[in-house]
């Protein structure tokens, strides 16, 4: 068995993130986040830290305006250093304080606390659980049987995603007749959390797969889906198992490009919305080919059993 | 001024309540306010007194005794040392919560980033176990929930509200 890895200059893309894969399941940083606007003055946005930005804000559209004068009169600067010094559970317990407090959609939270969480429990309400992304921040991406949910363990909340429509098949929804790839992360141009599917769609009537991928796109701030045109990439295809790779804004797919039997990589940008063949290496179908973060550059590693 | 490495050159401010203080140059330097003061003001003369509308005196002698011990720290290398908790330990001590909330919009005024964290460090860790009740009288904050609301939001986080210390 020989195996070879495949680097991309991180010249190209200034990768920050610490490696997290989709199977590692521990809580590997200090941890965050954001989303709902719980406290401040202006409302509309959240607040939400991490160890390398600090403190970013989230607009949310959905939000009401806050009062502004809920702080004692402490700038409202001051009074969110103070509370993104809190411990997730103290946080918790403020939604208690008044009603902008409490927020309507998923809380995330900063917390030091979570460095010492080695394992927790999936809240049983998820069903069959197929596969697991993230963490990015603290906030996990579940994909379960016929739905997606957003999972923070510091905050023991669950969202399920509102259901994507299936803009190509009429008919009622059948999981086994298509399938999705996922990508999930944060966009950092707009500090919003995006999530990205790809769905490779099945005709029943040609027992035969229609010849592009229908791609939306679903952002936690507005909680809502995105169609986009559906895409013609009749020149790829898409593992089913298909993990994706999320690096500094970037989601990577590795794909299989139909004409030259050979394997690329493709990315989707969450800032820009574009999804691309990235420049890589001339990988045979044949090998195996997984994505992974190597000294901090996006790479390849091939098994190729000779 | 100092050219002759004689006399330390003092900065005059003039607080909220009329006020005058005499402070060290590097101690006043620290309130970035006075900072820019003095850079926007290159031939200000050097009695000039620098008008701080927005801070009384009770909190400004604070700031002062903080910023001073910790030029102090810096000059002898102390800085992040043990002698420093010791003293920020000390220092907030026998603040109240009204002492501190006035500290800190004061240093917020000024601009005193060091000072900033640590005091908002120590307000988070005064208010990190304490009750929701506690945190509304903090802030100020009136409760909107009807008893009911309250009641359910309570129920649905129980476990946030498990070992609250008492107020």
């Amino acid at each position: 068995m020989q195996l070879k890895v495949f680097t991309k200059s991180s010249s190209v893309h200034d990768f920050s993130f610490p490696h997290i894969t989709s199977s590692n399941f521990k809580i590997k940083n200090g941890v965050a986040v954001n989303l709902h606007p719980p406290y401040h003055g202006q409302g509309r946005k959240g607040f939400l830290k991490d160890e390398e930005t600090q403190i970013r804000f989230i607009e949310n559209p959905n939000c009401e305006r806050l009062m502004v004068t809920r702080n004692g009169g402490l700038p409202e600067d001051m009074l969110v250093e103070i509370l993104s010094k809190l411990p997730v559970k103290s946080l918790i317990r403020l939604k208690c304080v008044c009603k902008p407090y409490c927020g309507q959609k998923l809380s995330l939270y900063p917390d030091q606390t979570l460095s010492n969480l080695s394992h927790h429990d999936i809240d049983p309400q998820i069903p069959v659980l197929r596969q697991i992304m993230g963490p990015h921040d603290g906030l996990f991406c579940l994909y379960g049987y016929n739905q997606i949910f957003l999972w923070n363990p510091a905050t023991r909340e669950t969202m399920a995603l509102p259901k994507c429509r299936n803009p190509m098949l009429m008919r009622p929804f059948d999981p086994g007749a298509y399938y999705c790839n996922i990508g999930f992360g944060l966009d950092p141009m707009n500090n919003d959390y995006k999530l990205v599917l790809i769905r490779t769609l099945w005709d029943d009537e040609t027992h035969l797969f229609y010849e592009c991928f229908h791609v939306s796109m679903y952002n936690l701030s507005t909680n809502s889906w995105k169609d986009f045109e559906v895409v013609e990439l009749t020149q790829y295809s898409l593992h089913k198992r298909s993990d994706s790779l999320y690096s500094n804004g970037i989601c990577y797919w590795s794909a299989i490009r139909d004409n030259k039997d050979h394997q690329v990589i493709l990315s989707f940008h969450m800032s820009d919305e574009i999804l691309r063949e990235i420049e890589g290496p001339n990988i045979p179908e044949s090998m195996s080919a997984d994505l992974g973060l190597y000294n901090g550059s996006l790479s390849l590693l091939l098994i190729d059993t000779v | 001024m100092s050219k002759l490495g004689q006399a330390k050159r003092i900065i005059f401010l003039k607080t909220a309540d009329g006020q005058l203080f005499e402070v060290d140059e590097p101690v006043a330097m620290e309130f970035e306010i006075v900072k820019s003061f003095f850079d926007e003001n290159e031939d200000a003369a050097d009695d000039t007194v620098v008008p701080l509308p927005n801070v009384s005196a009770e909190p400004l002698a604070g700031i002062i005794e903080f910023c001073k011990a910790h030029v102090e720290f810096r000059a002898n290398g102390a800085a992040g040392k043990d002698e420093v908790k010791k003293f920020n330990a000390e220092y907030i001590k026998e603040k109240s919560n009204e002492q501190l909330k006035e500290l800190i919009l004061a240093a917020n005024y000024l601009n005193i980033k060091e000072m900033l964290d640590f005091l908002t460090e120590t307000i988070a860790n005064r208010l990190k176990n304490k009750s929701v009740e506690y945190v509304r009288a903090f802030f100020g904050i009136e409760n909107d929930f009807t008893p009911q609301e309250e009641e359910a939001v309570r129920k649905e986080y129980e476990w946030a509200f498990e070992g609250v210390d008492e107020d």
